[in-house]
């Protein structure tokens, strides 16, 4: 049996300013599948995810997050789909002022109630699980590249 | 001399490797192209501007490699070009001949061909063109002002009704910087400033006996108006090109863009605490610079004009009012804004590359100045018709 349909792209065209990236995408993301977006450098992949990160608006064509056509959604509800979601970033994008532990703690403190204590020992918890304990202290211009992309995993997964 | 002969000989051995060149058999419509000696970056050998004059009444181009000595790019630059002009002009190209690095890199180059241009050029544009594309870029410009302001007043309805989020640590931290981090430089600038005013009115008044009106003239040049502008343009270089670069170089490692996808509002998150802590701070380092200002003034009335400490305090004390006071703060509330502002605005609005957060820094330095300055000749004007 197929499963639920996540993620549906439909006729979604890209463009900036008047160059059009790409026209009329159409695909599909299910519960449970691996899907990978492949193409020539410079033809879209970074710039697709934008899109369905909620970073760019499409020129036209909508996106559902099951049922939410997420450009037509409000702001509120935009932000809540983007809670369920990890995204790591080619650069991890970590806040450079803050250190590991306070960049994961940073999800949980803007949108859950739990006290100082539970969001550290989460925080801890998500950074074992990258192979990054006793690094809670540590600034991301502390640690190498790939430590970076892990902690990033890390923070990723904070809310899920 | 033979020793020197046998150097000439080898010099000369040397000087033939580190030529390419290029001889030509053509037979009726068939031309076959030599490529003798070295082809590298190092060597002189033609372009193809020098040999074009070969392609003429031919349909087809052979080439020949027995006697060429190496070669790098510097060969695959003139068949590229050959190649080119073959297939612009329908003439064969056939690179059997050449070696088979040549012809694999050959293909290559053929393989991907240039992508119809994106990019427009300004340095083509017309002189209309150019007031167009300005005119539109400045109605941008003031649609993302007048974007940015919304956002910045959202953000800060959200703060008074509990919903805003922002660390206040790093509200702390701001408040620092623009507060006790910046008085040396303010203080500086201001006693200067003060001493500067009194040195031009104490050349002018001198020559009506009315030296004592110096009290005035400081008084009121600092309170109202310089007090809070220098102390605004101070602010500018130093916190509002800073914040410029802070928010540029998050925006460059995607930082930004992180805060928005863990559903955080960066307006609320970056800029509230910035443009907050600079508002509290700004009236108090206009008062500060106000104060040392006077008392740069009195320093150059006491030193020059043997006016007592008494005397300048007391014509000091007639001619402020508290309105006076009131007018500089009122100035530098605004002044405060515009600078945080700038600051916060160009670096949200920062490219992604390096060079990108040094522009956005230079042009929050830039546009504060000039709304500054904009907005003090108006609300001069204003108070002025106001009688305030």
């Amino acid at each position: 049996m197929q499963s639920l349909p996540l993620i549906t792209v439909t006729n979604l065209t890209m463009a900036y300013g008047s160059f059009v990236l790409q026209r009329e995408l159409n695909f599909t993301v299910r519960q449970g599948d691996i899907f990978v977006i492949m193409g020539d450098s410079g033809c879209g992949k970074s710039t697709l995810l934008r899109h369905m990160i909620g970073l760019k608006e499409p020129a036209a064509g909508t996106i559902h997050f099951r049922e939410t056509d997420f450009w037509a959604a409000s702001e509120e509800q935009r932000s809540q789909i983007m809670r369920r979601c990890g995204i790591l970033y080619q650069s991890s994008a970590l806040l450079s002022s803050m250190t590991l532990a306070e960049n994961i703690a940073l999800p949980l403190r803007q949108h859950t109630t739990l006290g100082q204590d539970e969001i550290g020992d989460l925080a801890s918890l998500k950074l074992r699980l990258v192979g990054l304990a006793g690094f809670d202290d540590f600034y991301p211009s502390e640690i190498s590249g790939g430590m970076k992309k892990r902690a990033g995993l890390a923070r990723a997964r904070t809310l899920i | 001399m033979p020793a020197l002969l046998q150097y000439n000989s080898q010099k000369q051995i040397q000087d033939m490797e580190k030529k390419g060149t290029i001889a030509a058999d053509n037979n009726g419509a068939e031309l076959l192209l030599h490529f003798q000696g070295t082809w590298t970056i190092n060597s002189s050998s033609p372009s193809f501007i020098d040999i074009q004059s070969f392609f003429t009444d031919i349909t087809l181009i052979r080439c020949d490699s027995t006697e060429l000595l190496a070669w790098d790019s510097r060969l695959l630059v003139i068949l590229n070009d050959i190649q080119e002009y073959a297939k612009i002009n329908n003439i064969s190209f056939d690179a059997q001949g050449l070696p088979s690095g040549v012809q694999r890199l050959l293909s290559l180059a053929s393989a991907s061909p240039a992508k119809a241009a994106v990019k427009s050029d300004d340095k083509d544009q017309s002189f209309l063109q150019t007031v167009g594309s300005r005119t539109s870029y400045l109605i941008q410009d003031s649609r993302e002002f007048l974007s940015f302001t919304g956002k910045i007043t959202l953000s800060y309805g959200r703060l008074f009704s509990g919903k805003a989020q922002f660390l206040r640590a790093d509200f702390f931290v701001f408040l620092e910087e623009c507060g006790p981090a910046a008085l040396p430089i303010v203080s500086l600038i201001a006693v200067l400033v003060g001493v500067i005013l009194a040195f031009v009115g104490a050349v002018q008044l001198q020559m009506f006996g009315a030296e004592i009106y110096i009290a005035n003239l400081v008084g009121l040049g600092m309170t109202r108006e310089m007090g809070a502008m220098m102390a605004a343009i101070i602010m500018a270089g130093r916190t509002g090109a800073a914040f410029a670069a802070q928010l540029g170089s998050m925006q460059v490692n995607e930082e930004i863009d992180a805060l928005q996808t863990m559903g955080i509002n960066p307006i609320d998150f970056l800029v509230l605490p910035r443009l907050s802590a600079l508002l509290l701070m700004m009236p108090l380092l206009t008062l500060w610079a106000d104060l040392l200002g006077i008392s740069g003034g009195f320093l150059i009335a006491g030193l020059t004009l043997d006016i007592s400490i008494t005397e300048y305090y007391n014509q000091t004390i007639n001619s402020i009012t508290i309105r006076h006071f009131g007018v500089g703060l009122f100035k530098s509330l605004i002044f405060g804004y515009l600078v945080a502002f700038s600051g916060c605005l160009r670096g949200m609005q920062c490219g992604r590359s390096a060079s990108a957060v040094g522009t956005a820094a230079t042009s929050a330095v830039v546009t504060a100045i000039v709304l500054i300055v904009v907005s003090d000749a108006l609300m001069t004007v204003v108070f002025n018709i106001l009688g305030i």
